[in-house]
């Protein structure tokens, strides 16, 4: 099983990246190069859709901790859309990202954009 | 321990292919759940690549060997290389929790090796690390 990327703006400045496969040892590198590109980019939020990610790995894991930093570092976030339970339970495990918010759903994760747009105009 | 299986790999990281592939064979020829497979997939995955990355201060080729055993109960893995000498539970967890900003990036393999199987053992023995991990199945 291999590890397919999807990048796909979302509302305001914000970037959803789908994972479909397995994020591993292997396909980690591929990941961790695109977010690199993705981070450098004039993107405010960059939500992981993980509804299809089957397997993570230290290695995975690693990729997407660097990208939250990388986020935080220019006063970005980052957001995970939907895991499945095996992929809960090295989170869970590992006690990662305790700072990072999990959506549920799309509904979720659009009432948390929809929140950030409106802090942005407030704040104008 | 019955029905065993073995196979050698080379200290390469595109070798964790060859093992996931005939660790996915093993458990579907045994009927292992896949909820136990994946598990054991991660642990395997975690293991040899310390071994890779870690192991070995020279640039020459290196063989790992492995092998794959079970029975009613539990399904056992063996790594054997000949690295310098590393038991990779003799290392600290790093702090775990931590917000993004201040979160180990490194030495997450350990945890997931203790909590996703169910023993473990290491020796060094005749110039090799040999280290046995074990999972049980309903």
């Amino acid at each position: 099983m291999s590890l397919t990327i999807k990048i796909k703006a979302e509302q305001g400045a914000s970037k959803r990246v789908s994972l479909n496969g397995r994020l591993d040892t292997i396909t980690a590198p591929e990941l961790e190069a695109e977010l690199d590109t993705l981070v450098s980019e004039p993107v405010q939020l960059v939500v992981f859709d993980m509804t299809d990610l089957e397997y993570i790995s230290s290695a995975g894991l690693r990729v997407i901790f660097k990208a939250t930093k990388a986020m935080k570092a220019k006063g970005g976030k980052t957001g995970i859309l939907k895991m499945q339970p095996q992929i809960k339970k090295v989170f869970d495990i590992v006690k990662a990202l305790p700072d990072v918010p999990i959506f549920k759903n799309d509904d979720e994760m659009d009432d948390y954009l929809n929140h950030m747009q409106q802090q942005v105009l407030d704040d104008q | 321990m019955h029905n065993r299986h073995q196979l050698q790999i080379t200290n390469r990281l595109t070798e964790l292919e060859a093992l996931q592939d005939a660790l996915q064979q093993y458990c579907e020829q045994h009927a292992i759940d896949r909820d136990v497979a994946g598990e054991l997939m991660l642990v395997a995955e975690e293991l040899v690549v310390n071994i890779i990355n870690y192991g070995y201060q020279d640039h020459s080729e290196h063989k790992i060997d492995i092998a794959f055993s079970c029975n009613a109960r539990q399904l056992s893995i063996c790594f054997s290389d000949d690295a310098k000498p590393f038991n990779p539970l003799s290392q600290h967890d790093p702090e775990l929790g931590l917000p993004s900003e201040e979160a180990a990036i490194g030495g997450l393999g350990i945890p997931l090796i203790r909590r996703l199987s169910d023993a473990q053992h290491y020796e060094y023995k005749e110039g090799h690390n040999i280290f046995t991990v074990s999972k049980n199945f309903g």
